[in-house]
Order: structure tokens, then sequence, then C-alpha cells
């Protein structure tokens, strides 16, 4: 961009709304004109920042809008289908209560078990949630409910789940009969009650040498569950740890590393996000027991996603794990939640994460040492079964680098690096009190590598590949 | 911006986008604008999604295959966000063709007639006759009104249509034939050819008499600092001592003139000033480059067109006691636009900085006041204000002294308005560049408190935005950290902790307050501690002021409590 005080020129030249010609003739009229508006409202959305009388496009815009969505409330459907269409599986927009609902592993006032009505068949259990009453009580996935209260279940949809609503709300209670997939018919009749999905996650199950603990979600207190889990794992002289995340369908970041700094008694680079804004750098501090260093089996499937698999991959790439099941699922893409004014709120995608070699299991998943299936037909879970052989009890060494080392990827070698790469360096470089080092990797496979807080101290505005290899 | 690992669960949650009313039912104004503001959110937020094309097209892209065939069906909808965006920006914010942006900004000017026009009191007046152009060669002056033009004549009231078709009747003609009625009074007819002509060459046809030099700037154009630096060396060779530098034709142009030209003139490093932009702060200091031995006296002519890059010019040497102005006050442009080129060659041009001197006061709106005031009077053949500027230039030179800092002082707009990291990488740079020692930023909020920040700790901190009141918290302010309820050592323990907890290290932090020793602490983070410690202080009027020192820097002064 060319910068200019541009005088009172403006004011004289009038402007000429009419394109005069244009150049590319692969575009039509209505193409070139859509992508000059566009181009006018981006460029100039830092004008609502600035003082002055004019309201700011963007403000302008949400006139335009109102007037458009009053006169003909479809179009607001139509214009945030495109927004839907345009992004990604990760991204989408919900009210603010159901996403916090989503991941709150707590539950209130509630029985735990969702039904679905199958046509032609009937009303089968869909979920039965973890420490639930439905649970405790013995309801499983797939039985099949009979009758509600002493009626039988009604054959459509919507009487059905009118009679369960009408009766619940007279008694307070869901009372059912069910047929077991095993073939047993059984009568239930569960009280509401509050739960915790993760209960038992603060525990530590040993079993000879070897202790087991499940990591459910990354969500709310996940962390210091572990912890306690961890240190019930230390007190009881276990050799070998098996933690289960199958599963696991991720959460926060932060979550994900106060576990990793409770295993990991070293300082460690472990991940860094790219955004479109700069790097925000991850390393484990160096705050686990150093006393305390079992062998780690990590049981993954195909539905251990995110954040698992950061934990996953940077305790197996520390070589302070192997890993034994299915493939996991393949995210290393973050989003950042943006809270809308009528309660709703949004999730875009907005960061990929890197392992410091550089390294991604984005739409890969992480591979386990040891493939294992689990056989759905019986009731042994073979997975953990394996875990429990595979364990040695060897525990694992691993030595603390002198210095942090990220390896990041450049798409293109004059891909400009913004000083706020070396920014997040001087930052963690403070905090862990250890040099980082950056290795910029360049397409063509070159590379090199540099001093990032040494870098950081050269303020310049920006940085360029050519002018590190200097 | 929480952050978050969201995962499957979006796929899974899949999304009521949920309508709380249907299509049926009358939509209030109110909830179609809450509505519109989530679109825009939704929109403006997650541009940057268009970085990561293999995961989704991006939202801009989606959008615009929708306003292409919205286009398509309705033309009109172009205009209607045209319209937005025009209606939107300031008066200096324009779209036009890339040729046309260039050639105004040139200072060889080819083929052209050198005259612009603007509608004032129903009259269409000359508002700038280029020096060197066929127009000001035939006589006409700025302030001179349209009467006719070819066979037709201008209306009594006229307005900007008729100013158009008379640009139109303009950009065919390969002849003007014009009839104006001069300032003077005097109707004159002539007819005027296009021409290739400079400017600038203007600046170089320096006039030295009696120990003064009269040099004409006419623009900021890409060449004027060159024109300039000859000028210059003609008079410094004449051994002048006075300088008359006429801006009153001058409307601006590009900074980059501007800024070489004070550094022709300034022999000491000296903050020059500095522009604000949406994401960062850009400042500029004289290079201390200027003659030491050859230091005349400067006089500026001003009028109530010189702006934008000419006020900065002015501005600046006024500020610094370089330069006196004579004139009238100037036109009042601070702004500063950048220019965007557009899919089909068409530039934007948009506002998106301002520009203030070090003491953060900017010109935009107001002008310059000059020191003597003067209003050339149009009836008459002579250049009063030219004249009176001979009798003013007393030929002692200046002197400034070069301060002991680099001080910039920058009024918060909002008190959580952040500032970015580049602002102080600025500074380092200008460091390294080898200007002396501490660089003082001082950062003013709307109450009127005061921050100093060490622009050093402030860069070493990484962070990527700055607070006012404390280095890298995202969530508060010292103010509102101040307006918490509690008692004064309350107060100042809030200030002290939340202070603290930022550095990371165990910072010495000394509230310094009067006559209430037990209100004066000593903290220990490492031992999370308050100690007695003796201080200065001011207690008076039931107001305690005192300063924030961290590690014997000043960080914040002085600090209230009522």
């Amino acid at each position: 961009m060319k910068k200019l005080l541009s005088g009172i020129v403006a004011l004289i030249l009038t402007l000429t709304l009419a394109p005069a010609a244009f150049a590319e003739e692969t575009l039509t009229d209505a193409e070139i004109k859509a992508k000059r508006i566009i181009n006018l409202f981006t460029a100039s959305t830092e004008r609502e920042y600035l003082p002055g009388e004019k309201q700011g496009t963007w403000l302008a815009m949400t006139d335009y809008f109102a007037e458009i969505i009053e006169n003909d409330p479809a179009a607001y459907d139509e214009i945030l289908a495109i927004w839907m269409d345009s992004v990604d599986k990760y991204s989408y927009i919900t009210p603010e209560a159901s996403f916090d609902a989503a991941y709150d592993p707590r539950r209130t006032k509630k029985v735990g078990v969702s039904v679905e009505f199958k046509e032609d068949d009937g009303w089968y259990v869909i979920l039965a949630e973890k420490n639930s009453p439905a649970q405790i009580a013995g309801v499983v996935v797939g039985t099949k409910m009979l009758e509600f209260h002493g009626t039988p279940m009604p054959m459509d949809a919507e009487t059905g789940f009118a009679l369960m609503d009408k009766k619940m709300a007279e008694t307070g209670l869901y009372a059912f009969k069910g047929q077991l997939p095993d073939g047993t018919v059984k009568e239930f009749s569960l009280t509401p009650a509050d739960y915790d999905l993760e209960a038992d996650a603060a525990e530590c199950k040993v079993t000879g040498n070897t202790g087991y603990i499940r990591i459910h979600t990354f969500t709310e207190d996940a962390d210091r569950k572990f912890a306690a889990a961890w240190k019930s794992a230390e007190e009881q002289g276990v050799r070998s740890v098996i933690i289960d995340v199958r599963d696991n369908l991720g959460g926060y970041i932060h979550i994900c590393m106060n576990i990793l700094n409770t295993i990991i008694s070293e300082k460690l680079p472990v991940e860094y996000f790219q955004t479109q804004n700069g790097i925000d750098l991850y390393a484990t501090s160096g705050t686990g027991s150093k006393t305390f260093r079992p062998d780690i089996v990590i049981l993954t499937n195909e539905a251990s996603a995110s954040a698992p698999e950061t934990l996953t991959a940077v305790l197996k790439h520390y070589g302070y794990a192997r890993s034994v099941g299915a493939k996991t699922y393949g995210k290393a893409v973050g989003q950042a939640n943006t809270s809308l004014k009528d309660g709703y709120m949004f999730a875009v995608t907005a960061m990929m994460f890197y392992l410091p070699d550089g390294s991604t299991y984005n739409l890969e998943g992480i591979a386990p040492d040891v493939e294992i299936k689990d056989d759905p037909e019986t009731e042994a879970d073979e997975v953990l079964e394996f875990a429990y052989s595979y364990v040695d009890n060897a525990g694992t060494p691993v030595k603390q680098p002198s210095n942090l080392h990220y390896t990041i990827n450049l798409s293109k070698k004059d891909e400009k690096i913004p000083l706020s790469y070396f920014a997040a360096a001087k930052r963690l470089s403070d905090e862990m009190g250890m040099p980082v080092y950056y290795t910029f990797k360049a397409e063509d496979g070159t590379k090199v590598t540099v001093d990032a807080v040494k870098v950081f101290s050269q303020a310049k505005e920006e940085y360029s590949f050519e002018g590190l290899l200097k | 911006m929480k952050k978050i690992l969201s995962v499957i669960l979006a796929a899974v949650l899949m999304l009521s986008v949920g309508l709380s009313v249907s299509a049926e039912e009358a939509m209030t104004k109110e909830q179609a604008k809450v509505k519109a503001r989530e679109l825009i959110e939704i929109f403006s937020n997650s541009t940057e999604l268009e970085v990561y094309e293999e995961y989704g097209r991006g939202n801009w892209f989606a959008l615009e295959e929708y306003l292409t065939d919205q286009i398509y069906n309705n033309p009109f909808i172009y205009e209607d966000w045209y319209d937005i965006w025009e209606k939107s920006t300031d008066d200096y914010s324009y779209v036009d063709s890339a040729v046309q942006n260039l050639a105004a900004y040139a200072s060889e000017k080819k083929g052209v007639y050198g005259l612009s026009f603007v509608v004032e009191n129903e009259k269409i007046v000359v508002f700038a006759a280029s020096y060197g152009s066929p127009a000001r060669e035939a006589g006409i002056v700025p302030g001179a009104v349209l009467v006719s033009y070819g066979e037709t004549a201008v209306p009594e009231a006229a307005t900007q249509e008729d100013l158009l078709a008379f640009q139109n009747f303009v950009s065919e003609a390969d002849a003007l034939p014009l009839t104006v009625l001069l300032p003077t009074g005097e109707t004159k007819a002539v007819t005027i050819t296009r021409a290739d002509f400079s400017e600038d060459a203007v600046i170089e046809d320096v006039l030295i008499e009696d120990g003064t030099a009269y040099i004409i700037v006419p623009s900021f154009n890409d060449k004027t600092d060159e024109y300039f630096a000859s000028a210059y060396k003609k008079a410094e060779e004449a051994g002048v001592k006075s300088i008359i530098i006429d801006l009153r034709t001058n409307t601006g142009g590009y900074l980059t003139p501007a800024y070489n030209m004070i550094n022709m003139i300034v022999p000491e490093k000296l903050p020059m000033y500095y522009e604000k932009h949406s994401s960062n702060l850009s400042i500029a200091t004289t290079d201390g480059l200027g003659s030491k031995t050859w230091r005349p006296d400067i006089v500026c002519l001003t009028s109530k067109t010189t702006a934008s890059a000419a006020e900065l010019f002015a501005g600046v040497l006024q500020y610094h006691g370089y330069a006196r102005l004579v004139g009238e006050s100037t036109y009042g442009k601070g702004s500063g636009q950048s220019m965007v080129e557009l899919t089909n060659g068409n530039d934007v041009v948009v506002t998106s900085f301002y520009t203030y001197l070090p003491n953060g006061r900017s010109w935009e709106g107001k002008g310059l006041t000059p020191d003597y005031v003067i209003t050339d009077d149009p009836a008459t053949e002579a250049d009063e204000v030219l004249t009176y500027a001979y009798s003013y230039v007393d030929g002692e030179g200046t002197v400034v002294e070069e301060p002991g800092y680099y001080g910039y002082v920058y009024y918060l707009k909002k008190d959580d308005e952040p500032d970015f990291i580049d602002t102080f990488a600025n500074l380092q740079r200008m460091k390294r560049d080898g200007v002396k020692e501490p660089v003082r930023f001082t950062y003013v909020s709307s109450g009127g408190m005061k921050m100093i920040v060490n622009t050093d700790d402030a860069y070493a901190a990484g962070n990527i935005k700055y607070y006012f009141g404390i280095y890298g918290d995202q969530s508060k302010t010292a103010e509102e950290i101040l307006k918490k309820e509690g008692s004064l050592p309350e107060k100042a323990r809030v200030i002290m902790t939340a202070i603290a907890g930022e550095y990371g290290f165990a910072p010495t932090i000394s509230l310094k307050m009067a006559d209430k020793p037990e209100y004066f602490y000593y903290y220990d983070s490492l031992e999370d501690t308050y100690t007695a410690f003796e201080p200065p202080y001011v207690y008076e009027d039931g107001v305690l002021r005192f300063n924030i020192e961290v590690g014997g820097i000043i960080i914040a002064s002085p600090v209230e409590i009522k």
C-alpha cells in the first residue's frame, strides 16, 4: 500500500461511478463489480476505528442489512447459509447457552438417556450417559423401550415424545419397561439427578504394577482431576500407566497443557499455533514429578480428536509414551469463539497446530504403535487387555534440551515473516529461561535456523527468509 | 476471544441456525438490526479464514458469488453498496482510476491545463492554477470565477451538476475557451491549450533580494524535495539570512518529500511527528543532518488552502521554533489516506491514519494558527502577505537545542484503546539509528491520567497489544483498577498486585504516598508480602497522588486516588 497525504484533491475529482473499462476479459461485469465492492469494504474496515462524523463502513452495512432483513427475513437465512457453506466443518454458529452446556460435563436433574424412534420398528436407547441414573440402573445403548409408565410405546415419534413429556411432568419419574440387547426384559424407574460425566476421571484404577486413567474430555476441571489421578498412581507405586483417550472429542488447549505439565518434568517445546496474525508457542513448564516417570501407553481410536491428539503426539514425540488402538481422527486446527449480541456465538477455524518439528497430524491422524481393534461382539475390551500386556514398566528417560526449538514451514520462500512471530519467542524465552530457536523451512527444502530472541532485538517491521539467511 | 480446540462437537451439534422469527411474521427494525450486526460480525471476524483455503472457500469469496448473483439480477444493488461506502467514509476517501491518481501526484504534468475548480457560494471558482501551467501563463489565478466556457454560460446559481458538465467539456476539449472574472474585478477571455509542464520547476526560481530568499513550494509531489534541495542550496550559497517559503497554494501530496525537506532544514535530532493507524503508531524523528553553520530565519506563508502535507511541514517547523507562519489559518487536514488497487485497475483511496505533532496535538479540522495573521486583499494588485513577510523576517536565524530525550504524547480516545508492539519496535529502530535514549512515550487517558512508558521495557515484554496502565494486561486498565471499591491501602494493594502479576519477576514497587507511612509498601512477589517502606507522597484535599515504579522506572505518574 502506498501512503499519501492526499491534499484536498479528493474534493475536486468527483467520483466516476461507472467503471471506465474492465481489463480482465475472463470476468463478467457483475463479477468485477462484486469484487470491487468486497475490496472497498475490506480495505476500509480500519476507518471504523478512526474518529470523525462518518459512521464507518461496517456500521453503515448494518443499516443496509437491517433494512433488507426487515423487508425479507429469508435474506438472513440466505446470507447465513453462505457463511455456513464457506467455512469448514468445525466452524459453526449456535446459541451460547447450548454451547456451554455441550462443553459442561456436569448435568443437572437429568436421567441421562436419549431415545430415538425407528420407523416400523420401535423405540431404542441411543445414549446412556456415563455416571447417569440410567447407566447406574443398567440401561445400555440398544435397549428397546417397550412401555412408558405402563403404556405401550406409540408407533410414531410425535405421540411417543408427547407421552414421555406428559408422564414425566406428572410423576417426575422416568419409568419404562425395556428389552436389553441380550434379550432380557427389565423394568427401570429413573429419578432425575445431578451427576458428572467425569466423576471417575480423578481415579486411577490399579492392577498389579499398572494404573489406568481415563480422560473423558478436555473441559472444565479435567486437568485437576487428571492431576489427582496421577498423584494417586504415584502414591500407589505403579510403574506403568495406561491413559485412555478413546472417544474423547477434545476441548480447551490449556487443559491439555496442564495435563502435559503434570506428566512431563522437562521444559520441552510442545506445539505452535499459526494464525493469520502470528504464532502462539507452547512449551511444558517442567513442573512434572521428577521421581515418578512410569511407562505410559495411550489408548486411542478414530474418535480421539483434537486435544487428545496433541497429548498423544507430544508424549510419543518425546518417547514418554507409546500408543495402542486405532489411528486418531486427525484434527490439528483450532477455533476462535466470538459472542454475538443476540445470545448466539460462533466458532470459526482460525489456527493450525504444528509439532515442534513442523509436522502436523491434521487429516492424517496419529498411527498407533500397535493397531488393535475392539471386537464389538464381545463384552471384553480387547484394546485395554492388550495394553495391560504391552506395558513394560521400564519408565521414560527424557533429556532436557538446552533450548526450545520450533520448525516453521513457509508456504512460499518470499513469504513475509511478521515481527509478532519473534515477540512470541521473546515472551516464551523470558518465561522459560531458555533461548528459543526457529528453523524456517521453505517449500524447496532449504532451511535457516535463527536465535529468535536475537532476531526480535532487531525490531524490524517484518522479516524474510533471505534476510534471515544473512 | 476464547480460544478452544472445539472439534467434532461442531459437526455433532449441527447447528440450529435457529431462526426465532419465521418468514411470515413481520420483523421489527430492532430485531432486523440485531441480525444484521450478527452477519457483519460473522463476516468481518472470520476474514482470517481466507488463509486456510483448503478448509473452506473463505467467507469473502462466498459472499462475492452471492453479490455477483444479486448484481446480475439487479444492477442497482451495486450502486446501493457503492453508495453506502461513499456515505460512510470521509471526504478524502474515494475511488478513482489509477491513471488519474498518478497524474494528480506526478510533478511532470503531461498534456493538461493545470486547472481545478470547486463550487463555492453558487459560483464555479478556480481552486488551483498550477505554477508553470498554460492556465497560469494565461493569467488565471485561484479565486477567479468562471463566467462561460465555449458556447455555454454558467448559470447565476451554479450547482455540482454544472461543475460536472463543465468538467465533461474540459475532458473532451483540446482547447479551452474560457471567460473568467478575476479577483481584481477584471473580466478576462482566454483560450488555453493543453501542454506538458513541471509544476515544481517554480521552486528552483528562487528570488534572492536583500539577504532574503523567496521560495514557492506549490505541492508535495514525488520530486518536490529534489527541487527544494537545489533551491535551498542556492539560498545558502548566496548567504541569505532569511527564507520565505510560500505554501499558500500547496494542498499537500506525498508525505515523504515533506519529511525529507524538514530534514534538510533541521540540524538537531528532534521528534518530528507521528502517524496513528488503527493498528499501530508510526513515529518519525529528524535525522539531524541539516546544516549546523547556516541557520536562516524562516517564515512560511500560509493560506486557507494550505493543506495536509504542507500543514505538516509548516507545523513541525513552527512547533520547534524553526519557522514562524504568516498569512491565514491553514485548511486543517491531518488525515492520511492509503491506496489499494482494485481488480479492475481502479484504486480505492481511504483515510487510514492521522498525523500528530509530538505533543499529541493535531491540526485536523482546526488548521495551524499563523504567528502573524494577515489576509491578501484580492482587489489590489499587490501581494500584501508577501510584502508583510519581507518586513517580518529578522535575519537572526534559529537556534534550537536538542532535547535530553525524545518525548511524544498520545491522547487515548478510549482508555481501553490498545497500542501495538509495532510502536515500540519503531522506537527500538530509532534507537539503533542513533536517536538518544530514552524515548519517552506518554499516554494520556480521557481522565487526564498520564503514564510515561519506558519503551525498552515495553518492547522487551513482547506482547502484541498493550493497554494503558499495565503492560500486557488484556482485561484491566489502571483506571478500572482504581475504580474498585475499598479503602486507600486496599486500592494500593490492588494496583500493586495487578502490576506485579504482569511482570513475572519480583518487582520493587513502591507506592509513594505522603503523610500516611502505613500506606507505604514494598511488595515482594516471590514472598507475596507487603512491607512498610519509607516513601515520599502527596496527600491533599482528600486526593492521594503517587508514582508507581518498577525496577526504578516510573511507569505511572501521577496516580490519583480520591
